[in-house]
């Protein structure tokens, strides 16, 4: 399987093998031209502009399925704007071209062509019909418009036209396609009277013909399609038993006769809606599924104007009749738009409701008008910072040609960013690439150079321009404390977390309930407040040491304690604390001072302390003075003297007998 | 409004003109009429028709009919 390309301004003598000028042909007709390397299983992407041909189909017929695929969104073509793919018998400039051939593209026995995403601009400058495949099977139409122009008051002719090989069935497929106004036929298709043809018209929308679905001597299904203002909707013709009709979930609007079989028995019509049509049916049979009966239920251009929700002309509007009218056996899953059916059941016709923005201006053209994305705010000095900017256009990277970014830090000059690849998810400064294609389609990352950040501005503008298919994008970035780098953040929230996101439940109330935790390795905690309460028990030990308590103790112990590590502190603090602590008047500390149980004794009177500290004492220590200290023994008295041996202690008179030897004194040394 | 076992038939009388038949049923199936057992003539029936249809319906045969002209396919 290969893949071609072709866009206007390649060249026919090119490969065609790639997507870039220098790759692509210029001309669609290269692929059916004689020799054509096209063959089944190839792929043939067509990019946006208008391909001003009429085709000959001389190319050997393929034997697989050829897909020619138009594709709008120039998704594979970078560089390119994104546009209708158009093959037209007008130029660019909207002249008609006189073709040698009327026909834009015409074949005979060529088979499994299909064709996707592409206008068919037609001018009927004779009865010919716009798109042709005579005696050619498996043709295939999706998502394609068919338009006619410049042809008032023509008789015959028409905008597609099929015909099957002899004996041979058509096996053609046409959806989500739109056929324009003609003055004559829309689709014109001629089978070879083939029970087993499989046929198909789905979710199209026919729009004012003549005659618009002559289908003769066909077996074909019509399924969701929708039918406006047509003098005729659908003929039959032709066929007998081998051509069979089955129209189903079909919204006719304004029809002078919707459907017409040749007989009663060619065909079967059910869950179909017909609203002001002259006549519904005629010969196949009627069907209690479906009715005359309420309004068109199509969006008349309403939500656009109303700002609304749905905003696509030609579906269902919301709560239309036509939703759910269907059924959904061989009907398709999606409506023309491939939006799923808004009911349970398919709608009537080719649209269902839509609901998307109520908006109008949210509607984006791809590779359009400029995006300039509301500033945002970064802390100054951040580092290895990213940005997303949308560009519209798919497919750029950093080597596109054309393609340049620039910072400008406080209106000052410009500063060239280098662009480079950009390696998710690391970043590199210059770092750009597309995000994703596929869900994000033209978003795109770029990774600012830390020198656009630096303090010192008040805010920087990123311009990233210049590639084709994009105008580009304006990022202004406030230079501000208020854009948390992800550190700040990170502290921020954590912060935040127990101080006041802590409603039960929350993390915050986790952090603070305390409950069930236990530490399994030393740490080293502090606690400059208080200590509320413990109301529960404190069941295990302390088996480090506390460091003190500078408070008092003020409630009791009343269980027990269950050791003590250094008792012998406890007891040297008691017996210590009484003799310096607690020496008041009267206390035991003040007996315990020294020598204080001694001088008391001394002082305690023999037979009572009446005269303690007198001449006339009787304490022990007047008594043990005689003892001890110096005596004065006279005729009459005897002096005892205090520890100085001068100071009078007491006196005692003496009596005296004749002796022959005299004390006269006792003085200790 | 729908017509069943609906047929045209060459008028062997009136070159160029056509016999229709059928049933003229509601959507129902209820039979409200038909063009009768020997048809309805399409000339026959044009005639009687009040000038302001047949104003109508010849308005709108004018274009095909001079874009005929200029292509010297009229007769």
């Amino acid at each position: 399987m290969a893949t071609y390309y072709v866009r206007t301004d390649g060249d026919n003598s090119n490969t065609g093998t790639g997507p870039a000028t220098t790759q692509a042909w210029q001309t669609i007709g290269k692929v059916f031209a004689s020799g054509s390397v096209v063959t089944g299983g190839d792929i043939v992407y067509i990019a946006p502009g208008t391909y001003t041909e009429s085709i000959n189909v001389l190319a050997t017929s393929p034997t697989s399925k050829v897909q020619i695929i138009g594709n709008p969104t120039a998704s594979q073509f970078p560089g390119v704007n994104a546009g209708v793919v158009k093959l037209s018998a007008f130029n660019a400039a909207g002249t008609s071209v006189t073709f040698a051939n009327t026909y834009l593209i015409s074949g005979t026995s060529k088979n499994y062509y299909s064709f996707s995403n592409m206008i068919f601009e037609g001018s009927h400058t004779s009865s010919v019909s716009v798109v042709e495949f005579f005696t050619s099977r498996y043709i295939q139409f999706d998502k394609c418009v068919f338009r006619t122009e410049n042809a008032p008051g023509l008789s015959s002719g028409g905008q597609l036209r099929l015909t099957a090989t002899a004996s041979t069935p058509l096996d053609a497929s046409i959806t989500n396609c739109y056929f324009g106004p003609s003055s004559v036929i829309g689709a014109y298709l001629t089978g070879a009277s083939q029970s087993t043809d499989t046929t198909i018209f789905s979710n199209c929308y026919f729009d004012a013909h003549t005659d618009c679905l002559p289908l003769y001597f066909l077996t074909a299904s019509v399924v969701n399609c929708t039918f406006v203002g047509q003098t005729s909707a659908i003929l039959q013709a032709g066929g007998g038993a081998n051509a069979f009709l089955t129209i189903k979930n079909c919204l006719f609007k304004r029809c002078g006769t919707a459907i017409q079989g040749t007989s009663s028995v060619s065909g079967a019509q059910t869950y179909n809606r017909f609203v002001s049509c002259t006549t519904d049916v005629i010969n196949i049979p009627t069907s209690v599924t479906s009715t005359t009966t309420g309004v068109f239920g199509v969006d008349s251009f309403e939500s656009l104007l109303f700002g609304l929700n749905n905003l696509q002309p030609g579906t269902s509007y919301d709560n239309s009749p036509n939703k759910s009218f269907g059924n959904a056996t061989g009907a398709p899953a999606t409506d023309l738009y491939g939006v799923t059916w808004t009911g349970t059941s398919p709608d009537a016709g080719s649209g269902t409701y839509r609901v998307i923005t109520s908006n109008p201006t949210n509607i984006q053209y791809n590779g359009g008008v400029e995006r300039n994305a509301s500033a945002i705010t970064i802390a100054p000095g951040s580092t290895s910072q990213s940005v997303e900017l949308y560009l519209g256009a798919t497919g750029l990277t950093f080597a596109t040609s054309g393609l340049a970014a620039y910072y400008v830090r406080n209106r000052a000059a410009p500063t060239p960013i280098t662009l480079v690849a950009a390696p998710n998810p690391t970043w590199v400064s210059g770092g750009f690439a597309e995000i994703d294609s596929a869900t994000v389609p033209g978003l795109y990352r770029l990774d600012l150079p830390d020198a656009a950040l630096n303090a010192g501005a008040d805010d920087v503008t990123v311009v990233v321009r210049g590639a084709s298919g994009t105008n580009g994008a304006v990022l202004t970035i406030k230079l501000s404390a208020g854009g948390l780098t992800a550190a700040q953040t990170a502290s921020a929230v954590l912060d935040a977390v127990a101080s006041i996101h802590n409603n039960a439940g929350s993390i915050g109330a986790s952090i603070q309930d305390k409950a069930g935790y236990s530490l399994s390795t030393p740490q080293s905690f502090s606690t400059t407040g208080s200590v509320g309460s413990v109301t529960g028990n404190v069941a295990g030990n302390v088996t480090g040491t506390v460091g003190g308590v500078v408070g008092n103790v003020v409630g009791n112990i009343t269980g027990s304690v269950a050791t003590v590590a250094t008792p012998d502190n406890i007891i040297d603090g008691v017996w210590d604390e009484q003799r310096t602590g607690h020496t008041g008047a009267g206390s035991f500390g003040e007996k315990l001072q020294t020598n204080a149980l001694a001088d008391e004794m001394l002082a305690r009177d023999l037979g009572s302390s009446l005269n303690a500290g007198t001449a006339e004492e009787r304490t022990v220590r007047s008594a043990l003075r005689a003892l001890r200290n110096k005596i004065n023994v006279g005729s009459s008295q005897m002096v005892v003297k205090k520890e100085d041996d001068t100071t009078d202690a007491w006196t005692a008179t003496v009596t005296t007998t004749a002796v022959s030897s005299n004390v006269s004194g006792i003085d200790p040394n | 409004m729908n017509i069943q076992n609906y047929r045209l038939e060459p008028n062997p009388n009136v070159p160029g003109d056509w016999i229709v038949f059928g049933d003229i049923c509601d959507n129902e199936g209820n039979l409200l009429g038909t063009f009768g057992p020997d048809g309805t003539s399409v000339f026959g029936w044009w005639v009687l028709q009040d000038a302001q249809f047949q104003r109508f319906y010849s308005n709108q045969f004018a274009s095909i009919m001079a874009q005929e002209i200029v292509a010297g396919t009229a007769e």
